[in-house]
């Protein structure tokens, strides 16, 4: 009988960036369950495939970035999320901070880092 | 002998015109001139008593009564003289005398304490003198007064004046502060835009390195050659510290500069990953020094060089350590050595090949590019001594 692997979904506008991430979180076991590009996208695969984690780029093509994705899809699910950020500025460090038990990775996201934090989401 | 008879005709006396012997001519003399002297002293008197009336400020006039008195007294017994040239009344002209003595003796007696009063009191003259002088006082006074008015309105024009050029000079600048204003806020705006548009550029490059580790990630996944694939992985940690120095550059208040030991902090665990678990330690030792993307960017990689090649060939055992260490050189520069406690090699070796593999000739290259000089020795392990001028800060 083969183990329930936890799912993760990808969120980021760069492709190339969200394969990386995909293929880090692959070479944990984890099975990444879709990768959205928009944090509507984000909302809907979310609401489809009910991830255990997400990692989300917060800034993202679009009117919303990847703080309101997770808003709306904590509405109605409560995945571990990772927030990957390029910039540390104040204003998205406090809206990134209103999540609770939200992980917050900072550009350019190294390997370990990304498997250090998808690691103890699993854990938690 | 009766009052009448003593008045009028008093012991039989005869009329004083007896005593000039009836002589038409003296008679006539004497009635002429007591009757001229009696009707001028009750002219006179009657002429001061008018002039009293009149002039109510003049001072001492119960004086000039006194005067009246004594003059109509005066002219009564001139007129009594007239009586008594053809009727002996002696003795009613004795009284009226005797009258005039009173009003007369009174009258002296009243006069000389006067006198001094009267002396103090200023002449017509003196009085003129004094309204001259008064009136050219009051004339200087006007004068002064309207020099006052004449000046007042000067002092009020010039404040007409002063004030519009006060409101001129605060309108003037106002409108210079308001431009002040504008331009500081035009170019707090450029500042501001400026600092987007860098951190725009940093946030960029690091997505663009990023995706850079992607395609090198993927396409070693692709390689069956082991030591291709190792070759590209290689990369990933050059690549990591050009996004790290941007990732720094984007974090500091300037955007132009960040402390270095921060910085090398986190290229040493990211360099270490893995190594740890077999037993490698690595140690920072590094001093505070603000740099910018020029000597930054460099340096990352020279670090990254050296940690990256005493990690692949130091221990082959597995375990050892690893010292990075920057600090002030002797020579006022900066001094960074990278040391290792493992195999090292013959000192004469490395003298006859300093460059062997591509990693020396990448820290040869960034060193000259530094304006550096690169010693290694080989004795108990490797130790790299650099030395670097102070970075410029620009």
């Amino acid at each position: 009988m083969s183990e329930i692997r936890p799912t993760v979904l990808v969120v980021d506008d760069e492709a190339l960036i969200a394969r990386l991430f995909s293929i880090h979180v692959e070479s944990m076991g984890l099975e990444v369950c879709a990768t959205a590009a928009t944090a509507d996208e984000a909302v809907i695969k979310a609401e489809q495939h009910r991830p255990d984690i997400i990692l989300m780029d917060v800034r993202l093509r679009g009117a919303k970035d990847g703080v309101d994705a997770a808003r709306s899809i904590r509405e109605t699910q409560d995945p571990k999320i990772i927030f990957i950020t390029g910039s540390t500025d104040p204003a998205t460090m406090a809206r990134i901070g209103s999540h609770d038990q939200a992980s917050v990775l900072v550009k350019p996201v190294a390997e370990r880092q990304l498997k250090a934090a998808i690691s103890q989401a699993v854990r938690r | 002998m009766s009052l009448a008879d003593w008045l009028f005709e008093p012991a039989g006396l005869t009329a004083h015109g007896f005593c000039l012997s009836w002589e038409p001519g003296l008679i006539a003399l004497h009635a002429i001139s007591d009757a001229v002297i009696g009707v001028s002293y009750l002219s006179i008197p009657l002429a001061l008593a008018s002039l009293t009336r009149q002039r109510k400020d003049l001072q001492y006039s119960w004086m000039i009564y006194a005067f009246v008195g004594f003059i109509v007294a005066c002219g009564a017994t001139h007129l009594f003289s007239i009586l008594t040239l053809w009727v002996p009344a002696y003795g009613l002209e004795g009284l009226v005398k005797a009258a005039t003595a009173v009003i007369s003796l009174i009258t002296a007696i009243l006069l000389w304490p006067l006198i001094p009063r009267l002396v103090a009191l200023p002449s017509p003259t003196q009085l003129r003198r004094l309204n001259e002088t008064l009136s050219s006082t009051i004339a200087q006074q006007e004068q002064t007064a309207e020099q006052l008015r004449l000046s007042e309105a000067k002092v009020q024009a010039s404040n007409v004046e002063l004030e519009q050029r006060v409101v001129e000079r605060t309108a003037d600048l106002e409108k210079a502060k308001r431009d002040l204003e504008r331009v500081l806020a035009d170019r707090t705006r450029a500042l501001e835009q400026r600092d987007l548009l860098l951190r725009e550029v940093y946030h960029r490059v690091k997505n663009n390195l990023q995706i850079v580790d992607g395609l090198l990630v993927m396409r070693a996944s692709q390689l069956q050659d082991a030591q291709a694939q190792h070759a590209l992985l290689d990369l990933r940690s050059r690549i990591y510290a050009l996004g790290l120095v941007h990732h720094q550059l984007m974090g500091s208040d300037d955007l132009q500069t960040f402390d270095i030991r921060p910085f090398l902090n986190e290229l040493s665990v990211n360099l270490t990953d893995g190594a740890a678990e077999r037993g490698i330690e690595i140690v920072i030792d590094a001093c505070a020094l603000p740099v910018g993307l020029d000597f930054a960017v460099p340096f990352g990689l020279i670090v990254t060089e050296l940690v990256t090649n005493a990690i692949k060939h130091a221990f082959p055992d597995g375990t050892g350590k690893i010292a990075v260490q920057l600090r002030p050189g002797q020579d006022g520069g900066l001094l960074l050595i990278v040391g290792d406690d493992g195999i090292g090699q013959p000192e004469s070796v490395a003298a006859a090949a300093p460059s062997t593999g591509l990693g020396m000739t990448i820290v040869e290259s960034l060193v000259s590019q530094l304006e550096g000089t690169v010693i290694m020795h080989h004795e108990a392990g490797t130790i790299v001594e650099i030395r670097l001028p102070l970075p410029v800060q620009r």
